[in-house]
């Protein structure tokens, strides 16, 4: 129990409760916790659920206590239900403390199709994940990922399958600032643009990393990739001219350091808050380290005129230990009305999404400047859970 | 805006459900009667939780957009598990308090049904010429934006970022989607159950005078 939070909460509390608690307080002084019960709990360990309530045998009755476990338990994503109640002990003044949970299902799915126009380039991306959100009972993930882009027309073309399974321990070491991914998958890359930039990628990958939160909403993580006999190669036109041929040579061990933050309420229906992530990568780890920067990823919603209106850099959030299911551009704006649930859909969106990227360059060293326009639908339901939608078209503004 | 939608929601199962709220006047103080409250089913089995149920009642009047006074109340009601009470407390300002012992659910579930709340306005410190608004927002146990930061905080410390269809918030959770709806609609406080009721147009002068 992090009793510093706990205090921290009481005062932070204390004046907006302070309506007629007195006389509560002076009750629950009376009353001592005789013992502390789980209800309703199939898949999760009642020690798991007694962890977030900071109450044990023989303490005096803290009902504010009581209600900010059923708000820390309603948080997770194991219930859809929480409710805290009392029963009579053994004795006068002494209570059970009844907690009382409805259970979600562990499981957990996404699935994404969409069609994209972009550069010349006409294809079709479909995915889906599904994942075991309580594992052991304990809170543990475990998720199994697949994603396919499957090219259908146009003079430029992009290919790519990826296939991943990951395990992520949201406590490692029981402890809440530590936390541990460990990722295995394959992944299949090819494309070709009009002016002959192309890459190919076809490797196993396997991925450990191990990160701390700190602060509010911060967090490092440290980890390392390894590619065993990959297969890479990518050809590009320079701002100067000139054309640069890479292989994988120095990609088969990385080492990446990523610092982010994500205040955002929710990861797919945003309503508030803002996320980052800045990726570090040594490639030739150890021997003959090249660092550089990988990723930076920047997103921030705000509720306006009955709509959100995201804000994002470097695309949907996406650490670098999971493939996430969107396509995405450099820089985009989001315009999403909110749609009224219903008896299959829990929340829905549809959005508009113009942006604007810098792919990469044409020959003589011409930037391409590409300005798109993404429509979609996005929505929980309950039968196929995260469900998202949507066409993408875009053009080198210079043609 | 799901805001906005979720307040038009509330205001609008309210209406539908009859509720209403109407200015009183005793002893020259202006006060409210609320009725027809559609409160959650599960209300009854909450008040016999043994634990304390707070329903925060905000009263303001209004002078056609302007607000001209507010105040608030809160009534907490809690059952003894030894005497099978009730014991109602109301609550003003932080400070003046009135308690009366209930002796079972129906009798508590009929005051809330038609929940009267005196002495709220000094009818005199109101202007007398000019047509008045009640607004009373009613929240259910409420939650301050500063617990629900913190509870986020615990929450980011807690699960892993950026896994999956979650950021630790449950996705299908029904309070945190109404509590963080009602947050990004600017409210200081939000609840899982809250309603927001306007009474009819009326002057000070012209309220009848009721027993108390």
């Amino acid at each position: 129990m992090n009793t510093r939070f706990l205090y921290c909460l009481v005062a932070l509390l204390l004046p907006a409760h302070a309506i007629a608690q007195v006389s509560d307080e002076r009750r629950a002084e009376a009353l001592q916790v005789q013992e502390i019960r789980c209800t309703g709990n199939e898949q999760t360990s009642c020690n798991f659920i007694r962890d977030h309530l900071y109450l044990k045998d023989g303490d005096a009755l803290d009902e504010e206590e009581i209600r900010n476990a059923t708000l820390r338990l309603s948080a997770l994503r194991n219930f859809d239900a929480v409710r805290i109640y009392l029963e009579k002990g053994g004795q006068r003044g002494a209570v059970i403390v009844v907690i009382d949970v409805t259970e979600n299902s562990p499981i957990a799915m996404e699935w994404i199709a969409g069609g994209s126009f972009r550069l010349e380039g006409e294809r079709t991306l479909t995915g889906g994940r599904i994942a075991h959100q309580n594992l052991f009972g304990e809170g543990k993930f475990a998720d199994l990922t697949a994603v396919a882009v499957v090219p259908f027309g146009g003079e430029a073309s992009t290919e790519a399958y990826e296939v991943s399974l990951r395990y992520a321990d949201p406590q490692l070491f029981n402890s809440r600032r530590w936390f541990g991914i460990a990722v295995a998958g394959w992944r299949k890359y090819d494309s070709e643009d009009i002016h002959g930039n192309f890459a190919h990628l076809d490797t196993p990958q396997f991925d450990l990393s191990v990160g701390r939160r700190f602060a509010d909403f911060s967090y490092v993580t440290a980890g390392l990739s390894y590619r065993p006999g990959i297969d890479f190669s990518s050809g590009r036109w320079l701002r100067d001219g000139s054309f640069e041929l890479e292989d994988g040579e120095d990609l088969d061990l990385t080492f990446k350091l990523t610092y982010g933050w994500s205040s955002e309420d929710d990861l797919h229906f945003p309503t508030q808050g803002s996320t980052f992530q800045l990726t570090a990568d040594a490639r030739g780890f150890p021997s003959s380290s090249t660092v550089g920067f990988s990723a930076l990823q920047f997103r921030k919603t705000w509720s306006w005129l009955d709509a959100f209106w995201t804000l994002k850099i470097g695309g949907e959030p996406n650490p670098e230990y999971r493939s996430i299911l969107a396509e995405t551009q450099m820089f985009a704006f989001t315009y999403a009305r909110p749609l009224q649930a219903g008896d299959n859909v829990r929340r829905g969106r549809w959005y508009i999404e113009p942006g604007y990227g810098l792919p990469g360059f044409a020959p003589g060293g011409v930037h391409i400047y590409e300005a798109g326009l993404k429509i979609g639908y996005r929505a929980d339901t309950r039968m196929f859970g995260i469900v998202d939608l949507y066409l993408i078209g875009s053009v080198d503004v210079n043609q | 805006m799901r805001p906005a939608f979720g307040l038009l929601f509330w205001m609008l199962s309210a209406v539908a459900a009859g509720a209403s709220v109407a200015p009183t006047i005793a002893g020259g103080e202006v006060g409210v009667r609320i009725d027809a409250l559609a409160f959650p089913a599960t209300l009854s089995r909450e008040l016999a939780s043994g634990l304390t149920n707070r329903l925060y009642v905000r009263v303001s009047v209004l002078d056609g957009q302007a607000v001209v006074q507010m105040r608030t109340v809160e009534i907490t009601i809690r059952y003894d598990l030894w005497e099978e009470k009730f014991t109602v407390t109301r609550t003003m300002e932080h400070a003046s308090s009135e308690t009366q012992q209930v002796a079972n659910i129906t009798e508590v579930n009929s005051i809330l049904a038609s929940l009267r709340i005196p002495r709220l306005f000094s009818a005199r410190s109101l202007p007398g010429n000019r047509d008045l608004k009640i607004r009373a927002e009613l929240l259910l146990n409420p939650i301050s934006r500063e617990k629900m930061r913190m509870i986020r905080k615990w929450v980011a410390e807690n699960s892993t970022p950026d896994i999956g269809a979650d950021t630790g918030i449950s996705s299908s959770n029904t309070i945190f989607n109404r509590i963080f709806e009602q947050y990004a609609d600017g409210s200081d406080v939000a609840a899982e159950w809250r309603v927001d009721l306007m009474s009819p147009p009326f002057r000070p002068a012209t309220l009848g005078h009721e027993a108390r």
